[in-house]
């Protein structure tokens, strides 16, 4: 008992302590999240044009627009994969976000770039989006509890998540159609 | 009850008053102005608003940096001015310090910067951006095409062949590939890009706030708002003063 604790002491103390080895990392390759995702075997990519119609719901849960008119992402069986950036406080988080059928099934960090607000790529705070759906107003049908000194790039996972689960309705594998 | 103090000195601070007041009144019109206007830059957007006078240019030093860096795409030109880019003369939303090449894939365009290759319509409207995420291959050197079209990509390993619809970039060695290449801008292009360039570079709520401040003039600028500032402290200050001394 008293090394279980000694231990988590110490893990938690090398979490707090080192907060620049934690920042700025590439923690998983897009490549390897996909071929993750799809059990190796990632499909080709497809394409989803940003158009009028999708504009407006995009801006909301953004807050701003994507500056692109389409976005790839990889889509197997009712499933689909998403790699998206958003800034959190000055530099974008590169996030890797995979849905099933309309709910999340899970959602990693994969590239982060900033000094602070790394403790998002953790499955602590990630593993409360596991299941997430969107219910009106383009929200997620759960509060996400936030970390102290990482507003900013909490609230931008949790947009992505939002952007996902938006896009995947609007893919060509939402509703079992592929 | 009227004021018991002697009343040449009465007169005097009055007189004062009043032409401090009459002269100080330009000053202070102009600094409520600005004030109001700074109070309200979001709603007035007056960040996203930008100066085009030449003039006021030059007074702060908005100059290009060198010369543009430039590529032909088909028949349009993607160039680099300082860290922007620019389809002919529209500015895309893209920052870098080098272009590494541009040209006309189908019927879009293809600009290459460090690290992505940006996808772009012929009306300049940012289609895609492709980057290490999508497996770009790291160290991009140049871009060019095959005889039959295809795309290559020289990069720091080697050259790729490179197929933007499925995303795949494979080894190749082939040695037909016609090169994107740098060029000379036409001169009235470059002209207006150098017009482009130096009219989205000063804000408008920038030459307010050194208005108010006084620091468009320089120092001496802002020594002359701060006289204003006392000035008008001592006009409120004598004010209440000859109120109150009516008021006993």
């Amino acid at each position: 008992m008293p090394f279980s604790r000694a231990s988590t002491f110490l893990a938690l103390a090398t979490i707090a302590l080192s907060p620049h080895s934690a920042a700025e990392g590439i923690y998983q390759t897009p490549e390897d999240f996909l071929r993750e995702a799809f059990a190796g075997a990632p499909p080709e990519p497809s394409k989803l044009w940003i158009d009028e119609k999708l504009k407006p719901s995009i801006r909301a849960i953004l807050d701003h627009d994507l500056d692109v008119l389409r976005l790839r992402y990889w889509g197997k069986d009712g499933r689909t994969a998403w790699i998206l950036d958003e800034i959190g406080k000055e530099r974008p988080i590169t996030t890797g976000i995979v849905v099933d059928r309309g709910t999340i099934e899970r959602i990693k960090v994969l590239v982060f770039r900033e000094s602070r607000g790394w403790e998002v790529r953790y499955p602590f705070f990630t593993d409360q989006f596991t299941g997430a759906t969107l219910v009106t107003g383009q929200q997620l049908d759960r509060d996400i509890d936030g970390i102290s000194g990482a507003t900013l790039s909490v609230r931008a996972l949790t947009k992505l998540a939002r952007l996902a689960l938006f896009l995947h309705a609007h893919s060509d594998f939402a509703d079992g159609k592929k | 009850m009227k004021w018991k103090g002697n009343n040449s000195s009465r007169a005097s601070l009055q007189q004062w008053h009043r032409r401090v007041g009459m002269t100080g009144a330009v000053f202070f019109i102009f600094l409520i102005t600005t004030g109001l206007l700074l109070n309200h830059t979001g709603a007035l957007g007056l960040d996203k608003r930008f100066v085009e006078t030449p003039w006021l240019l030059d007074l702060y030093h908005i100059s290009v940096p060198e010369q543009a860096e430039a590529f032909s795409a088909g028949e349009h030109f993607v160039s680099r001015l300082g860290d922007r880019l620019y389809l002919n003369t529209k500015e895309l939303p893209e920052r870098t310090e080098r272009l590494i090449g541009g040209l006309q894939l189908g019927d879009t365009l293809l600009i290459a910067i460090p690290g992505k290759l940006l996808v772009v319509s012929p009306t300049g409207d940012l289609i895609e951006r492709i980057d290490s995420a999508d497996g770009v291959p790291a160290g991009m050197k140049r871009i060019g095409l095959t005889a039959s079209g295809q795309l290559v990509i020289r990069a720091a390993h080697g050259d790729y062949l490179a197929n933007l619809e499925k995303l795949d970039w494979r080894k190749t060695t082939t040695a037909d590939v016609d090169w994107a290449t740098s060029l000379l801008l036409p001169p009235e292009l470059e002209e207006k890009l150098t017009q482009a360039y130096r009219g989205s570079g000063l804000p408008l709520e920038r030459v307010i706030l050194d208005l108010h401040s006084g620091r468009i003039v320089g120092q001496w600028g802002v020594y002359v708002v701060d006289g204003a500032a006392l000035l008008f402290l001592a006009l409120v200050i004598t004010g209440l003063w000859m109120w109150m001394k009516q008021r006993v």
